[in-house]
This record gives C-alpha cells, structure tokens and sequence, in this order.
C-alpha cells in the first residue's frame, strides 16, 4: 500500500475521522486493467456503448501522462488503489431502510438533519454507490429530476448519452480518462425549462474504505429559465494509504438558466484529489461557483466556465486553506467566446504548518468575442515562516475589444490587528482566529447559513487545533 | 548557427495549454560578426576590460540555453566596471548598429565595485524593414551599496531576430536598475533575472513596448528575493497594433528568509487592434511570512471614461489611442537621461503612426 | 437662434431614465445657471449635452447653433465649439498639461499653432489662475490636488475658447481661495470672451462674483423652475426646499 509521505500526526479531525470496518462490501482488486474495467461495468449493468466508453477511456489513459507542473502526486500508486467498492446494500429512499453503521456515518455528518431542514433533496454516495436518495414531493412534481447516475442510465439514457463527458472527453487529461474508465455513482439532476427549485439540493460523498478511489459522475442540465442551487460535500476517514478521488462534474447551463455550485470539501488528508469541473453557459446564463477546499493531501481543482452564450457570466468564489501535509492547487479557468461576456473570480488562500497552496487560474478571451470582462482578484494569508504560497495566474487574450482587471496580493496577518484585538482583551490565538474569518468571511457569507458555519468551524479547527 | 532548446523557462511550470512554460526553437541563423561597436569617450572612474568572464554564476532570464551559445560560439566578453567608490553620472553608451542581413553576438559584464554607481546605454538599431540576428547578453554584479542603471533600447528592423538575455546580482544595500524599451525587432525574447542576495537590495523595472505589424515579444522576468527588506518593483506600460503577438512572464520568488522583503509588479497593456493576442502570467511564489508580493494588470481597450474625457477636449478616437499609446512610452522614456536615446526613441515612435 | 436649444429632452442610463423632458436655450453671452439638490439629474445632463456614451437621449434633441448634435460623437460637439469641465478629471500619465492642450487645440482647429504664441497664452492664463507655472510641465492631473484639478480644467477652458462651457460642480471639495481663484478664470472667460455658461452645482460660493442671467432648479429630472439671477440668493437662503415640496405635491 502506498504511504503517505510526510505522514505527520494530524489535527483533530475526530467529527470526520470515525470510520466503520466494511463488512460484506463487494470490491474489485486494486489495480487498473481491462479486466478490472469490463468487471466493474459487468457489475454495474452498463448498456454496451458504456463499456464501449469505459475501454476506450482505459486505452486513453494508458497512453497519458501525468501533468509535469502542479504538486507532486508521486506517492499515488494506481495499482494500490481500489477503483470500485460497493457497499453491500441497494440504494434507498427513506433513511430508516439505510444500513445501520452506513446510516451512523451520515447522521453524524449531520446528513439527514440538514435535509429536514434545508434540502430540496439529498442524495449520499457511500464509496462507490449511492445509498440513499431522495427529493421533495414539490420538486419532483415540477418535473424536476434527481437521482443516481445510474439510474439515470438506465430512465434516461438519451439524454445521459447525449451529455456524458462531452464537456470533459477522457482526452482531457490522465484523470479524466481514468474517470472514463471507472466512474460510478454521483448525481444526475435535470431541470425543465422555466423552472426555479427554490432551496438547493445536495450531495454527499463519503470514501470509507481505505485504499479506495471514488470516481463518482455528476451531470446537471438546466433547461432554458431554469435556477438551482447544487451543494456537494465530501469527506473521508483517515487512512495511512493513500486515497483517490477523481470525480468529474458536468454542467449544462440553458439560455438565461442560472445555477450555483457550491462544494465544500474535506476529504482527509491522506487523499489525492484529482477533480474536474466543468461549465458551459448559452446565452444569458449565469454560473455561480463557491469552492471551500480544505481536505486533501493533494489537490487539483480549477473549476472551468465556458461562456459559449452572448451575455452569459460566471462568478467564482473560492477559498483554500493549506495546513500541515497539504498542498493544494486550486483555482478556476474561464474561456469567454460569446458576445458581452462577463467573468469574475475571487479567490482567498491560506497556508498554515507547512501547507503549500497554489492558486493556479487562467482567463481566455477568444477573438470573437465582444465587449468582454474579466476580473481577477486573489489574496494569500502566510500564516507562518514554513509554509508557502504560490500564486501563477494566466490571461489569453485575443482580442482588442475586451476589458480585464487583475490583482493579487500575498502577505501576513497585521501585527496592527491582532494587537488591536488583543487591547480588547482578546487572547493571541482567538485574536488570529478571528482574523482568518474575517478574510474568509467573503466566501462563507456566499453559502447556506449551515454550511457557513460548517466552515467556519472547519477554519477553527485548523486555526486552534493544531 | 543552430539555435535549438527552450528559452525563457518559466520558473515554475504551469497548464501546458497556455503554451507559457518555455519557448522551444529549433533553426539556424548566419552570424557574421559584423556590426561595429562604438564606445564614446570612457569616462574617469570606468575602466573597460576585454575577454573577461567573471559572472558565469549569474543565471540569465533566457535561461541556460544562452550560456551555452556564448560559449559554443567563444563569444568574447567586454567587461564595464566602475571602481570602487566612484559615481559615475555621465552613461556609458554601446551603440550596435546593424544592418540588412547581420548575425551578431554580444555579451558583456557591468561590475559596480563597492559604493560605485554606473550608468550603461545599449542602443541597438537598424534600418526599419531590415532582417537579421542579434543576441546580446548582459551581466550585472551591484556590489555592497553600488548602483547600476542600465537602459536597453530595442530599435531593430522589423524582421530581427533578437534575444536579450540579462542576468544580474545586487549584494547589500545594492541597487539594478533596469530600463528597457522595447520597440523593434521581429521576434524578440528578452529575459531578465536578478537574485537579489543582499540585505535591502532592490530592483526597479521599467519597460515600455509597442508590438506592430506581425511582431512577437516574449519576456520572461525572474526576481528572486533571498536578502531581507529586499525590494523589488517592475512596471511594463505597453500598446499593441495590428497582429502582433506579446508574452510577459513574471515571477517574484519571495524566498524563505527573505524577511521584510517586498515585490510588486505591475503590467498596463493597451489593446489598439482586433487582430492583437495578448498573454499575460504575473506569478509571485512566496515561502516566507513576512513578506508582502502584490501583482496587478490591466489589459484591454482605452476606457469609456478616458476616451469620453479626450473627446470633450476635441481629440478623436484614433487621436486619443494614439496619444495614449505615446504617453505610455513617454512614462518609460522620461527616465532615460541621455538626449541622444531620446531623440532615437521619439523618431521611431513618431515614425510608428 | 440660440447657441444652445434643449428641447424636451431624456436621458436614461442603465438603471432607468434621469432627464425626463428637459428643455433649455441658452444665447451667445448668456451665463446660465442649474442648480438643484443632489440626485437631481444636474452632471447627466451635463454628460448627455456633450455626449457621453453612458448617457443615453431617449427623447426630444439637442440643437448647437441650429444643428441637431445628439448623434454626434464628443470629439465632434468640442469641435463646434463646446467644453464640458469634468467634476473629476481623469490622470494620464505621460502626457503634460501643456502638450495635452496643445494637442486638443490642434485638433480642434486642425491646424499647428505656434509654439511661441502657445507659450504665451498659456503663461497668460496660468497668471489668471494663479497657478504655478510649473504644473504645465506635470503629468495631466497626475498628483494633482482637487483644487489643482480644478484649475487644470479652467485652464483648457481659457485655452480651448469655446462658444459654451458647461461647468460641472467646479467649486466642490474647494477652500475658499482656490473657489476665488477658479471664479476668476470663469469671469475672464465670460467677460473678455463673451462666452456662454452653463454652470452645474448645488452651492452657491462660485456664483458671488459672476454675473447670472437665468437660474434654473432641477429637482428630479425636470426643471421646476426658471429665473433670473435673484433665484440663486433664494436659494442661499432657504435651500431646495420649496421646489422639491412643490414636485411632491404635483
């Protein structure tokens, strides 16, 4: 099994970190081979132009190499890794039906809780598969759909065929050709034309099984008007080996729909997470991203917006914060073709015990586009003299008829502040604390109210419990 | 000569697709070594040393690629150095002037001794549709406490082949000063590095272009911050016309130790022409805390308010772009102290539109 | 004919229309004064007269010695012979005060002037504004303080010499000297020059030592009232309050 190296002891992450033995689960051995992938497809029904699609996606990725730049992903062996656990229940539609130490896991996530309060509908991926899904009467009644992937391929295989990596194709890079070759689970959401889904649905996902990758697919078309708000979490319990996401997210945003895509993730730090988002807006679409990343041993993410539409927009929200053993390369890629296109990314980053954190983002404008705008902003927070904080944003631009504005800034927390604080009575630490809030505050205050204090907690934890 | 390998490396690899990491080349260019060099009258304090090479530990920002061509070639190396001590208003000027069809490799070392200040002028020329190679690499050690202005005018005709490789080190209290206008060529490559290992070392740089025609820039800036309070500033004011094509790689490496140190960089790019592709990539790294690295661009057309604010003066459009396009150069200019650079810089600006 | 006839007109940006029937004439010589609370709608008519692009006329027109302006580009109104002073002017780097008049003066006349003439000029008007020879050496409005700013564009208005000059709140944010100093500029260009103004503002300082022909009161995008120059002391001494009252009660 691969180790994770530096393996330095770990904050106190005891509210992520319990983990249940998996008992009669249903794995296929580590490793990546042909064999592996026409079993997981055997496993999972596939019509025939999915293992089609998986075997081609194998080939891609064996002829792939892993990118040269970013952090160092030396210590992922994929032959240690597991790429298909299934846990050994069907997928269920009331809580109660939910194996008892899978359901545990998801009840002290707060799952089921946030779903009676806050949710339009809630699925939950344990390991490979889904375990449990389920959607409001009203939601469903406006025709909305929320389900697996799977069952999505099996009551919706038109339109899964017509959108099923078309936006990522496996060619992209190494990971999403491995996404191609083992995928399972994630979310399918489609939205009819004109219809606004008033709170937001979720997703969770939940790697338990050590060694495991989780390749989950989420696919969501927003018809023409329509609105949604999409919230995905993750976690994992720690493991000394080393584990594997490599999700891929794909969003289809209709002429003047809108959707936010809101994620917070917290995998543990043993994982490699190796995710790919992408978005394409027809006209006068909008695409909300809010991004909290602070799990991981590894990570690569730069949500990507295309904004093929006249008068489409993107935002983009995003906070990472590195602590000891993480290097995390975040950020977010815009391509703007369409007339009067508009992009906006604001990026925070915190390094802190040695995290390394990189904010890596590109802007392209394509020389039809009109009257583009673009602004960048990103702020780094060095929390200390052993970490480190990178910065290498990108702008392509193409065209003379384009407006684009940029500005980062790395520094320290002011001594200034924290004394300040502290003359009110303010202890160092709490002062710090607070001060890191503060910079995050722009980020949180995007979110759902528990998924803002969802955060801020997580920022305690890294802050105080060190 | 075979001129092969990647230039101007980014120091630290990005996203392959932006095709910034490096730039490969892989042909031949004639040299003939003829081109003549002319250095006026050598002022007191200044001594001039032939087939020197004493800063082959200064790495350049072309990268090593250049080291081995100086090499391979035997290309000599002047050496400028100013003695200890001794301020040195008036510049020193090398005035290459090339003509149709030339191949030509420079290098020289500028050596500010302790408490020195020096000021070197490189004006390189031809005529406006003539074709050729230059290779030029510049040197710089700042010793404790000494200044070196350095101006660097690229005024070569429009099918040159140019690289312009400057590597330079400042020790305590130290100062590079670097000012380039970079108005010629046909593909340029230009690189700049500049460790700065001293205590409140400090680096200014001040570039003015203008790309035309068909015309490529690619610049690819390194400063590296090892000594504490180090400073570093670096200000690019261009315009672009017609199809031309421009790179600007930045990076500030505010490395661990560097306590106190600051790095900004700044880049104002004026987008005249549709055909214009742009790219921009300002990087800080950063490994030490108390540090403070700020980078900012603005890239696109002259703004609504700017252009709204000359037309109620009766200037129109074109009129505003290209008084705009002149004030930007000018900001650069003005720092250069030496009339006859100038007057060159202004023909060929004026000669421009 | 009037030099300046607004007729009914509208003006909406983005957000919504501001001017919503406008209409005003203003007479070669004639000193014109707006005032109004702020919010009114007083610097959009100031940019729509001439012809910022963010400003749109969505009704009635614009006529300039007779001729309908309101498609023409900003360039094209300065060069028939009108100035709008901006409340903040913009900072262009690289270029001087003088060669930036120098340059709009070319351009609005299409021919060279000579330098020594230029010069003279030049000095002159400085001397009128009591500002330091030294600025036209700067930076356009580069550092400038407000009060210099201000000065800078009385200057372009001595030197351009227009027909009419619209003066967008040229008093505010100055002490009281500086509002003297720029009043004295105003003053030479209606009096020698027998200029036209149309002088933009929600004070009344700037307008001691000039002589007013007719006031108007903008409240809300239309003007509510129009008199001559005792208006304006009305105004000193009992603010908007009648006028804006008066629109409620309409």
């Amino acid at each position: 099994m691969a180790e994770i190296k530096p393996d330095v002891k770990d904050i106190d992450r005891s509210l992520y970190d319990f983990r249940y033995e998996e008992k009669d689960f249903y794995k296929v051995k580590e490793g990546l081979t042909e064999d592996i992938v026409r079993q997981i497809s055997k496993e999972k029904n596939d019509p025939e132009w999915m293992t089609e699609f998986r075997l081609k996606a194998l080939e891609t990725y064996n002829k792939q190499t892993v990118p040269e730049w970013g952090p160092d992903i030396s210590g992922l062996n994929m032959d240690d890794i597991v790429t298909y656990v299934r846990p050994n229940t069907a997928m269920k539609g009331k809580w109660s039906e939910v194996p008892d130490d899978i359901k545990n896991t998801f009840e002290r996530l707060g799952i089921p809780d946030a779903e009676r309060k806050s949710l339009a509908g809630v699925g939950a991926q344990y390991d490979s598969e889904l375990v449990y899904h389920n959607v409001k009467e009203e939601v469903l009644a406006q025709g909305v759909v929320y389900t697996d992937m799977e069952s999505a391929l099996r009551d919706h295989e038109d339109l899964v065929k017509t959108h099923f990596m078309k936006l990522v194709p496996p060619t992209d890079h190494k990971f999403a050709a491995l996404h191609g070759a083992v995928w399972s689970g994630g979310s399918f959401v489609y939205v009819p034309a004109g219809v606004k889904v008033e709170i937001p649905l979720q997703s969770y996902f939940r790697l338990n099984a050590p060694g495991a990758g989780q390749f989950e697919h989420t696919l969501i078309i927003l018809e023409e008007g329509a609105d949604l708000h999409f919230i995905e979490g993750c976690s994992a319990p720690k493991y000394s080996v080393a584990n594997l996401h490599a999700g891929c997210v794909e969003l289809f945003v209709g002429k003047n729909a809108r959707l936010r895509y809101s994620t917070i993730e917290n995998w543990s730090k043993n994982m490699y997470n190796l995710n790919t988002k992408r978005a394409i807006c027809e006209e006068g679409a909008k695409m909300e991203w809010v991004s909290g990343s602070f799990g991981s041993h590894v990570s690569y993410l730069y949500p990507t917006t295309i904004l093929k539409g006249d008068d489409s927009h993107m935002e983009f929200t995003g906070i990472t914060f590195a602590g000891k053993t993480q290097n995390l390369d975040t950020g977010a890629k815009v391509i703007q073709i369409g007339k009067n296109t508009s992009s906006s990314i604001s990026s925070k980053s915190i390094s802190k015990d040695g995290g390394i954190s990189t904010y890596r983002s590109s802007v392209t404008v394509m020389p039809e586009a009109k009257n583009a705008k673009a602004t960048v902003s990103c702020q780094s927070l060095m929390l200390d003299d052993i970490s480190v904080s990178d910065t290498v944003p990108a702008m392509d631009i193409r065209t003379d008829d384009a407006d684009i504005g940029h500005e980062a800034k790395i520094g320290r927390i002011s001594d200034d502040a924290v004394f300040y604080l502290m003359s009110r009575g303010i202890s160092e630490d709490e002062a710090r604390a607070m001060i890191v809030s503060g910079f995050a505050n722009p980020v949180s205050k995007e979110l759902p109210l528990e998924y803002a204090v969802e955060m801020n907690n997580l920022i305690n934890l890294e802050m105080t419990g060190g | 000569m075979e001129l092969k390998g990647v230039f101007n490396p980014l120091p630290t690899l990005t996203w392959n697709f932006l095709d910034l990491n490096g730039v490969g080349i892989d042909e031949t260019v004639k040299l003939n070594n003829r081109g003549d060099l002319v250095i006026q009258d050598l002022p007191n304090g200044i001594t001039v040393e032939k087939d020197g090479s004493l800063l082959d530990e200064v790495c350049g920002g072309v990268g090593p690629e250049m080291d081995n061509i100086m090499k391979r070639e035997n290309v000599p190396t002047l050496v400028i150095r100013a003695q200890k001590g001794k301020t040195v208003s008036k510049p020193i000027c090398l005035d290459y002037k090339l003509g149709e069809g030339d191949g030509l490799l420079r290098k020289q070392e500028i050596i500010a001794e302790e408490g020195s200040e020096i000021t070197v002028i490189m004006n390189y020329v031809s005529k406006r549709t003539e074709s050729g190679f230059f290779g030029i690499q510049t040197k710089l050690k700042a010793e404790a406490g000494a200044t070196i202005h350095l101006v660097k005018t690229n005024l070569l005709g429009n099918q040159y082949l140019h690289f312009d490789d400057i590597g330079g080190v400042a020790e305590d209290d130290a100062h590079i000063d670097v000012i380039q206008m970079e108005l010629g060529g046909g593909r340029t490559y230009t690189g700049t590095r500049v460790d700065l290992r001293g205590r409140k070392s400090r680096y200014d740089g001040n570039v003015g272009y203008l790309t035309r025609g068909t015309q490529l820039l690619d610049m690819n800036y390194n400063i590296q911050h090892f000594g504490k309070k180090s400073e570093s500033e670096l200000i690019l004011n261009g315009a672009m016309m017609d199809e031309s094509k421009k790179n600007f790689r930045g990076t500030i490496n505010l490395v661990r130790g560097a306590k106190g140190a600051v790095g900004d960089e700044q880049e104002n790019v004026l987008l005249l022409s549709k055909g214009v592709h742009n790219k921009s990539l300002p990087n800080i790294l950063c490994s030490e805390e108390d540090v403070e690295g700020t980078h900012g661009a603005t890239i696109g057309r002259l703004s609504e308010d700017m252009l709204f604010y000359m037309k109620s003066r009766g200037i129109p459009e074109k009129e505003a772009e290209i008084l705009m396009t002149k004030a930007r150069l000018n900001s650069v200019n003005r720092l250069i102290q030496d009339e006859n650079t100038l007057g060159r810089i202004q023909q060929f600006i004026e000669e421009a539109f | 004919m009037a030099l300046l006839d607004v007729r009914n007109l509208s003006v909406g940006v983005e957000d919504g229309e501001i001017l919503h029937g406008v209409s005003l004439e203003i007479n070669k010589g004639e000193t014109h004064v707006l005032m109004g609370p702020n919010g009114a709608g007083k610097s959009t008519l100031g940019y729509a007269l001439m012809g910022n692009p963010n400003y749109k006329v969505t009704g009635g027109d614009i006529f300039f010695n007779g001729l309908s302006i309101k498609n023409e580009s900003a360039d094209k109104r300065a060069k028939a012979g009108m100035f709008l002073s901006f409340q903040n002017p913009l900072e262009v780097p690289g270029i001087s005060l003088s060669s930036f008049i120098r340059n709009s003066i070319v351009q609005q006349t299409g021919e060279k002037i000579k330098y020594s003439e230029f010069k003279k000029n030049l000095k002159e008007a400085m001397e009128v504004l009591s500002f330091d020879s030294a600025y036209k050496d700067r930076d356009l409005n580069v550092g400038f303080s407000g009060g210099e700013k201000k000065k800078a564009e009385i200057l372009q208005l001595l030197m351009l010499n227009p027909k009419l000059a619209i003066l967008d709140e040229t008093d505010s944010g100055l002490d009281v000297d500086a509002v003297r100093t720029v009043s004295r500029g105003i003053e030479e260009y209606q009096k020698k020059r027998d200029g036209a103004l149309l002088i933009i503002t929600h004070s009344t300082r700037i307008l001691e030592s000039l002589h007013v022909d007719y006031t108007h009161v903008l409240v809300k995008g239309n003007i509510v009232e129009t008199g001559d120059g005792s208006l304006v002391t009305e105004i000193n001494d009992h603010g908007f309050e009648r006028f804006i009252g008066g629109q409620e009660n309409n």
